[in-house]
């Protein structure tokens, strides 16, 4: 994998690495064929740019030392399946750490996973995931929108590769090969459970540059977070990052100074060219 | 769908205002560490490499229960259990809810819980059982205040709301 590079922007701040902590696996997925990534995303370089921001700032998560984490869209579940191998040697677990005894559960990890997507394939195949990378009673699948349902204020760590991809610039058919063609422009929100969505509403991101998801997620996260708690979201240049981490930092302009009115702070931790994309990572602290 | 997750989520029907706890009702329940054992051994038998290290689920730890205490709300829990009839040997709660009463999700507070330090290890490890490892499968959730069904199929509960609803 590329290496993280630090910039000259004034949001950037570097990750907080943990000794001990790098390296980890990419988690399995040889388990899926083409024919499943015509249901949901196949893991890519935005997948891998958050995994390796995720662990570059393993330091941050230690110190955080979260009991509830979510992660909004996991798709394939190659992030919550990295995330709970990622807790679990933040905590030193004893055993194995790869390989195919490398069983990993809630205890090794000390925090609850919980994984909403709106796609049904998906929340299956982020159950077959954890389990084929030997995650046991660890996560629960939820088919729900963001973190909506989700308590206000009891998530420690959320993560998100949200669709980031204006649906201007999406081919007019992408096709699925399970529910055959999903036609693309049919309005921005798709949780609606009516037509499966499926891959289709893993790249649109809506109007707004791509970054009309994002936008929405930064009020559920915020909703859902307990004070202090981070929220990773990865973004895409023509999602105008800088705005949005403006928007989070005031996403209620009427309150007063102070946790009700946005998230306390946003900065990109990782950034990285990957073809034509420009991919950064955002932590987002409530 | 564990009880931790029954005890961490909340209805979101627009206009609802007391939407926790959700009623919780089951036609099959699991215990996901019986689950996990098996494949666990399932995994060991397949893999000849594992010979020299014997690895199951980790037992009990003092530590991931007073990590994870302070998200939970133990009357919630034990009203769960108690609908799935599983509520032997857990504690009585300080503060009993009405299963039919909803309250506003955001106000909830995990302050009227036990002291962990309170109570025996044995009631510890027979918690922690049920939140961690007490599976629904199939089953609904129920919005206190409006009333929507939420299905729960092979253990993933659908929150998903029709456009009318958000």
């Amino acid at each position: 994998m590329n290496s993280l590079s630090p910039s000259n922007k004034p949001f950037f701040r570097a990750p907080v690495p943990l000794a001990g902590v790098s390296g980890l696996p990419t988690p399995r997925v040889n388990h899926f064929t083409e024919a499943d990534y015509g249901n949901f995303y196949e893991p890519a370089e935005d997948s891998f740019l958050l995994l390796d921001a995720l662990e570059a700032d393993a330091g941050t998560i230690k110190q955080l030392h979260p009991a509830v984490a979510a992660e909004i869209g996991p798709g394939s579940g190659v992030v919550t399946s990295f995330l709970a191998a990622l807790l679990a040697a933040i905590h030193q677990r004893e055993g194995p750490t790869s390989g195919p005894t490398a069983a990993v559960c809630l205890p090794d990890t000390h925090c609850a996973l919980l994984c909403f997507d709106i796609n049904p394939f998906a929340v299956e195949a982020t159950k077959l995931t954890a389990l084929k990378n030997n995650n046991h009673a660890l996560q629960d699948v939820v088919l729900g929108d963001l973190v909506l349902p989700l308590r206000p204020g009891s998530a420690d760590l959320l993560v998100f590769n949200p669709p980031y991809v204006e649906s201007a610039d999406l081919p007019d058919q992408v096709t699925s090969t399970g529910a055959g063609g999903v036609t693309s422009g049919q309005g921005v929100d798709r949780g609606d459970g009516a037509a499966p969505p499926p891959l289709w509403a893993a790249l649109d991101g809506g109007r707004d540059g791509g970054a009309g998801v994002a936008r929405r997620a930064l009020y559920a996260a915020h909703r859902a977070l307990a004070p202090g708690g981070h929220f990773y979201l990865l973004l895409a240049q023509p999602n105008r990052p800088h705005e949005l981490a403006e928007l989070a930092l005031a996403l209620y302009p009427d309150q007063p100074a102070g946790p009700q009115r946005g998230f306390r702070e946003a900065v990109c931790i990782a950034e990285r060219k990957a073809g034509w994309e420009r991919l950064s990572v955002w932590r987002l602290t409530r | 769908m564990r009880l931790l997750a029954h005890n961490l989520m909340c209805s979101h029907v627009r206009g609802v205002k007391n939407g926790y706890p959700l009623g919780l009702a089951a036609t099959e329940v699991r215990f996901l560490d019986e689950v996990a054992e098996k494949a666990i051994a399932e995994q060991m038998a397949e893999d000849s490499d594992a010979s020299d290290g014997e690895y199951g689920l980790p037992e009990y730890n003092d530590d991931v229960m007073a990590n994870i205490w302070p998200k939970v709300v133990y009357s919630v829990l034990h009203q769960a259990a108690s609908a799935l009839g599983h509520a032997e040997g857990l504690p009585p709660p300080k503060v009993a809810v009405s299963p039919s009463m909803g309250v506003d999700a955001a106000t909830v507070a995990s302050s009227s819980n036990p002291d962990l330090a309170s109570l025996t290890e044995q009631e510890r490890k027979t918690i922690y059982r049920i939140l961690f490892y007490l599976d629904v499968v199939e089953g609904s959730l129920t919005c206190p205040e409006s009333g929507r069904v939420f299905p729960i199929v092979k253990s993933i509960p659908n929150m998903l709301l029709d456009e009318d609803e958000v």
